[in-house]
């Protein structure tokens, strides 16, 4: 039993409870006005475009757009940062106003002067808010923390500060990480409060708690999640009031909504507007898909049914020795909540996973890896002379009954092991010459297939060994962190943060299922 | 209750504001308990730790007080009477306890006897025991499959620490130790709450000047955390288990819900019970949590009530308490 562990955590609790009788808040107004400037051209071009700003021409442009004016009104950090993607957000504005003569020329000033405001921000070296911080004189010291919102930002930001004489010292935390610590002495958030979890302001984890804010945006707040008054048993302590009382709070639905132009951008509505699945094949298999957004501008698809399940990585749990397999936890789909961690493949086998399962076939390695080549062999040749398309007719009239051009090509590849339905198979072997064999070699695919699946989960196996044992302080820092078999080319899993749930279900082929992508992949292809 | 206290390394110093408001939240929770109305106490917490634990602690010790054969002879019997064949129990015979299974009752002399077996092997043997006899039959704490002795032997009943008698009573020790009783039952997330109840250590001081040392299970008897064949006091319900959907053990006095989780996933199961939940401000369904607790206190509530003694909250605590009419 480890018993000063857990007087530790006694202690640090009273710490939080300390902390909160100490608690007081500095509100620092700063100066942007090239920013504000931005906002107000894209607020006119959006007013403007009306029920156009939704089309698919300017999808890509809104959300470049919107990103880059919420990141720096909520990151530390100068517009030139490469993190914040400038080059390419410039890119974008340029290609959508050379376009917009043609299709929208009644908008083409407006779009010049979004273009136009746009360069004012970039060219800025000024990192206004941190200048504000350092304007302040907020401590630097590591019992000072500048809170990120997003996880991909917390090491850019850790280097920025790092590289000033009067930051070097303060440390950069996600909301997460900052709420399962101790108390700190000070703690700065920059950008309004309502893009951030309430706790950090009911519950806040330093004893000085500094709000940085671009003094043209607003910053109403108030908790959002009270007991109902009653007078005759509700006790309201002062700490929560504090915050509740601020001059610039108000209810929840005061605020005008042209203010949340910037503000997080709901990746949902624009991934399923733009159907970014439309390339796949009208045959795949398609099945009900609920979509996370994940840390780092990445999300993914997971199967909506009821008995899907995902794994899950709990970064409260302390590393044991000999790997601590409590750490994991497999959870229904739709039971996964924004904060968990999800578990995902992101590199596939690679070149060791057909070894491992050529280890499993033991004796049969072999003759059944001979019979595949064979049959993909002939049949790469035949559609090397005939050509895709005749091949293709020529399947279907052999009985199959998905020979399209994709699918013809996937069956193709080595990566493919066997269609997924005997009757295609049943029709390529007799188009190759070799029907009478197309029993004994679905078969020898088949255990291919099965020893590969083998290899799958074995190698998975070894990967969650390594996330067993592993320090997960970057997953708790970054909400992203990616593992892999130290020496082999074995793919690597990767842990996510979950930060929001789409609300609505998704058609989605099942090979896109758990498979990441990122967000502005989807949106170039607009 | 005697003052406790808490080591920080080098000394030990009494409890701080927060945590003896949760003792003190669980003892005047369970001095509420009425029969007719269903008592509801919902508190937000800037974080779970140690919330559940001492609560859970105050429910069991305030509950100590009240006599084991005060809280119904004739319900306890029938519990045993009902209890499925094989169910395994421990038969308290002059100052010894023997391990035993309930092997069904019999109708004799127009009287209902209980039927514990006490040797197995071919040459069963077996006890009865009478309704005004019942609180010597236990159910215990079990972990696996677990057989009785072929010999009828016993195991001599193990004092309580120290520490544990001088929060209980010394008048109270007797029935305390040796009679299984589940006054609270906390559903929540188990390493934390192992970690939490078994390996805090806590002091209280003595009748000479020392400190006795022991940690929240001493009291809080958790039958998860208990050798088998103990008996217990309290429950632990992992929040991830989905079998906790059917509970079939008696309900419990008070179930204390350890965070938003805990609460949204097994109000269901306890509807009936007195309940204590505690909603950490950092978890992520805490906004569904707090909904569903304004949903129920709207819906549902009868009386409105203020508790003698909680006038102090520690800050970033909220706490709405009400009674339910059953």
């Amino acid at each position: 039993m480890n018993n000063t562990l857990s007087s530790n955590q006694f202690l640090r609790t009273s710490q939080i409870y300390d902390c909160l009788r100490r608690v007081s808040t500095a509100r620092i107004w700063a100066h942007f006005p090239e920013l504000n400037k931005l906002n107000m051209c894209f607020r006119n071009l959006k007013s403007a475009l009306g029920d156009n700003a939704d089309d698919e021409y300017w999808a890509m442009f809104n959300w470049r757009i919107r990103r880059f004016q919420f990141m720096l009104s909520c990151v530390p950090l100068a517009p030139k940062h490469p993190s914040f993607d400038g080059l390419a957000t410039r890119e974008t504005l340029l290609n959508r106003l050379s376009g917009c003569a043609q299709s929208y020329p009644v908008h083409t000033d407006q779009v010049t002067d979004l273009v136009n405001a746009f360069e004012s921000v970039f060219e800025t070296d000024a990192n206004h808010l941190l200048q504000a911080v350092i304007d302040q004189n907020v401590e630097n010291s590591s019992a000072t923390v500048v809170v990120i919102r997003d996880g991909q930002f917390v090491d850019v930001v850790q280097q920025e500060l790092l590289r000033q004489e009067a930051t070097n010292r303060m440390q950069v935390m996600s909301p997460k990480q900052i709420s399962t610590g101790g108390c700190y002495q000070s703690i700065v958030i920059c950008g309004a409060r309502r893009w951030y979890p309430e706790y950090l302001f009911t519950v806040p984890r330093g004893e000085r708690v500094y709000l940085i804010c671009y003094n043209w945006l607003s910053d109403r707040w108030s908790a959002q999640h009270a007991f109902l008054k009653a007078e005759t048993c509700a006790y309201r302590s002062t700490a929560t009031a504090r915050n509740d009382s601020d001059k610039e709070s108000v209810s929840s639905d005061e605020v005008d909504e042209a203010d949340e132009i910037i503000t997080e951008i709901d990746v949902s509505r624009l991934v399923g507007r733009l159907g970014s699945l439309r390339e796949e094949s009208s045959e795949a298999e398609q099945v009900d898909a609920i979509l996370l957004l994940l840390e780092g501008d990445t999300a993914v698809f997971m199967e909506a049914s009821e008995d899907s399940k995902t794994m899950t990585i709990n970064v409260d749990f302390p590393e044991t020795a000999g790997g601590d397999r409590t750490r994991f936890r497999r959870i229904r789909n739709v039971d996964v909540q924004v904060g968990d961690c999800v578990i995902l493949r992101t590199k596939g086998g690679g070149d060791y996973l057909r070894p491992v399962a050529d280890r499993f076939l033991g004796q049969q390695a072999e003759r059944v890896r001979s019979s595949q080549y064979e049959w993909k062999y002939r049949l790469n040749a035949l559609v090397k002379t005939e050509g895709a398309l005749p091949t293709s007719i020529a399947l279907l009239d052999n009985g199959s009954f998905r020979a399209d051009e994709n699918n013809l090509r996937t069956w193709m590849s080595d990566a493919n092991i066997r269609p997924q339905d005997f009757r295609d198979f049943e029709a390529i072997m007799k188009l190759i010459g070799m029907g009478d064999r197309a029993v004994e070699y679905w078969s020898n695919a088949e255990l291919i297939r099965s020893a590969h699946m083998k290899a799958g989960m074995h190698i998975r196996r070894l990967l969650l060994r390594v996330m067993a044992t592993a320090d997960l302080n970057t997953l708790e820092r970054t909400g992203r962190m990616e593992f892999e078999l130290r020496g082999s080319d074995a793919g690597s899993l990767t842990a996510f943060r979950v930060r929001s749930i789409s609300t609505r279900l998704f058609k989605v082929p099942l090979s896109r299922i758990a498979e990441p992508f990122e967000v502005s992949n989807v949106l170039e292809t607009s | 209750m005697n003052e406790l206290y808490y080591s920080d390394g080098v000394r030990w110093l009494p409890l701080p504001h927060w945590a003896t408001f949760f003792l003190h939240l669980g003892e005047v929770l369970a001095s509420h308990i009425s029969v007719n109305k269903r008592l509801v106490a919902t508190v937000a917490v800037p974080t779970r730790s140690f919330a559940a634990a001492l609560s859970g602690f105050g429910i069991v010790t305030e509950r100590a007080s009240i006599a084991a054969a005060t809280i119904a002879v004739q319900e306890h019997f029938q519990l045993l009477i009902e209890a499925e064949k094989g169910t395994q129990v421990t038969l308290l015979r002059r100052g010894v306890r023997h391990k035993g299974i309930i092997d069904g009752y019999v109708v004799a002399h127009e009287k209902t006897w209980l039927c514990v077996k006490v040797r197995g092997g071919e040459l069963g043997a077996w006890e009865l025991v009478g309704e005004e006899e019942s609180l010597n039959v236990q159910l215990v704490s079990t972990h696996e499959e677990d057989t009785i002795p072929k010999r009828i032997t016993g195991k001599v009943v193990m004092p309580l620490s120290a520490f544990a008698k001088t929060l209980i009573g010394s008048e109270k020790v007797g029935s305390f130790g040796a009679t299984s009783r589940c006054d609270c039952a906390i559903v929540g997330h188990l390493t934390n709450l192992k970690q939490e109840i078994l390996e805090t250590s806590f002091a209280v001081p003595g009748t000479t000047t020392d400190l006795n040392q022991g940690v929240l299970q001493d009291v809080l008897r958790v039958r998860e955390f208990l050798d088998t064949g103990e008996h217990y006091r309290s429950v632990v319900v992992s929040t991830l288990n989905r079998s906790g959907a059917r509970w079939s053990d008696a309900i419990p006095s008070v179930v204390v819900f350890d965070g938003s989780t805990a609460f949204l996933r097994s109000r269901g199961v306890f509807s009936s019970a007195n309940w204590l939940v505690i909603l950490d401000r950092r978890d992520a369904t805490f906004g569904d949590a707090m909904a569903a607790c304004n949903q129920d206190y709207a819906k549902r509530k009868a009386d409105d009530i203020r508790f003698e003694g909680i006038v102090d909250l520690p800050e970033g605590i909220d706490l709405v308490t009400y009674y339910e009419a059953r």
